[in-house]
């Protein structure tokens, strides 16, 4: 075959090609429907668009989200006491944080009345659903509760904290920035302490750090006092629960809240 | 819903933020210098590690700072500050002096946020601020206290805790 007869080749087939398109398109509109002769062919119906709510990130969302967090960490808390699994100074320094969350969550509900909004009271209901429950369902059957406990303590401060400290930013009003810290600060100190009850030998790591030889770690730990250099906002690892076939436990990945974990001021209509 | 008539906060610092950072980075490099002081004297005992990393972080915070500012950064700590605490650093009780010196930066940077005008600066500040918070509460262990019987030492900035730089504190 020449150049010529391939070229008609590719032409007929064109044709052919382009009167199916012509027939598929006049049955097409046939299925739409006689009912207006304007509209643009279609099958079947589609649904009304639902409209999207209005979903600023506003000084008043981000304050009804960190309390949000507050109630998360007053229900942790609170059903950690119900295991009663710790004691002694683990269960002390556990109700003093205890009162510091419900003291910062009158806080941060008080800066939402001031600042025009509605005052969330519950427990951040996205956090507390791939978080909060699934943890507390893993210590239930774990074989060191009092361990997991304190680990899931020391995970939700510095991820309170961390939240706190990602809001900074993101506050219109300067005056809420150093409101959060305040509270951020706080958090920081729990998960602090909580990291030398767990780690007492080993108060900063080393990790990152430029210094002498002699002073860097061997070994590393998932608990410190001070685990880095500036406040991170890098997802908390907190492993926890029973052990499987293989010796392994469950380590659940805590973020700081995203987009869809905000509590917007619509969700109050809903 | 409507989202309330708001101003968006500028991203870099403004002239006023540079100079609040500026003050910033100076006492980050006191901090600094007088960790290194209180390492080269031997004071720390087993946390000695402990304390040659809580320098290393403030040395970090400062080139973080200079890294917002630019060419403002004065790259000098303060030799008043400094000298006023170098004895305490390079003695017996450098953990308390430590603490107290970790908790003034604290509410500091706290004062500095209800200031500052740029989302930069306000971000860095939060994350050194928080790291210091937790340098206090580390450091009321290495003093001996108990967190339980001394549980404000460590979880709570002392509402005399000194200003190290002259800013109004915020109401909370």
């Amino acid at each position: 075959m020449n150049a010529r007869q391939q070229s008609a080749l590719s032409r007929r087939r064109f044709l052919i090609a382009g009167g199916a398109s012509v027939s598929l398109g006049a049955l097409l509109a046939a299925c739409g429907g006689g009912e207006s002769s304007t509209g643009i062919a279609r099958i079947g119906l589609t649904p009304d668009a639902t409209e999207l709510p209005d979903a600023p990130v506003t000084d008043v969302a981000l304050l009804r989200t960190a309390s949000s967090l507050e109630y998360n960490a007053i229900f942790a808390y609170e059903a950690a006491a119900g295991l009663g699994v710790l004691s002694g100074d683990a269960l002390a320094l556990a109700s003093r944080f205890l009162d510091d969350h419900k003291r910062h969550a009158d806080t941060i509900v008080a800066a939402t009345e001031a600042a025009g909004g509605n005052p969330w009271t519950d427990p951040n209901p996205r956090l507390q659903s791939i978080y909060i429950e699934p943890a507390l369902s893993l210590i239930a059957d774990s074989d060191d509760q009092a361990g997991d406990v304190l680990a899931l303590a020391y995970a939700l401060e510095t991820l309170a904290g961390a939240t706190y400290q990602s809001f900074v930013p993101l506050f219109d009003d300067k005056a809420l920035r150093a409101a959060a810290m305040g509270n951020g600060e706080e958090e920081g100190r729990h998960a602090a302490t909580l990291g030398l009850v767990l780690n007492p030998t080993r108060l900063v790591s080393s990790s990152g750090l430029s210094i002498a030889a002699e002073y860097a770690e061997t070994e590393t730990s998932v608990f410190y006092a001070v685990p880095s250099a500036f406040g991170t906002l890098a997802p908390v690892p907190v492993t926890i629960g029973p052990a499987d076939e293989n010796g392994t436990r469950t380590t659940v990945n805590l973020e700081t809240p995203s987009l869809n974990s905000l509590v917007y001021e619509y969700l109050d209509g809903e | 819903m409507t989202s309330p008539d708001t101003t968006t906060p500028p991203r870099r610092p403004t002239a006023g933020d540079i100079e609040l950072l500026a003050v910033a980075q100076s006492l980050e490099l006191t901090a600094r210098d007088l960790y290194r002081a209180a390492v080269s004297a031997g004071v720390g005992g087993d946390h000695e590690a402990s304390l040659a990393c809580m320098g290393a972080h403030h040395d970090m915070a400062s080139q973080s700072i200079s890294a917002v500012i630019g060419g403002e950064a004065p790259q000098t700590r303060n030799d008043d500050l400094f000298e006023a605490l170098e004895s305490e650093f390079t003695g017996s009780d450098v953990a308390l002096a430590a603490h107290g010196l970790e908790n003034s930066l604290v509410a500091t940077h706290k004062a500095l946020l209800g200031e500052l005008d740029g989302s930069e600066g306000s971000a860095l500040i939060a994350s050194v601020l928080i790291v210091e918070a937790r340098h206090a509460a580390a450091l009321a262990a290495v003093a001996g206290l108990s967190p339980v019987d001394d549980a404000d030492a460590f979880l709570v900035t002392p509402t005399d805790a000194e200003l190290l730089a002259d800013v109004e504190v915020p109401a909370s």
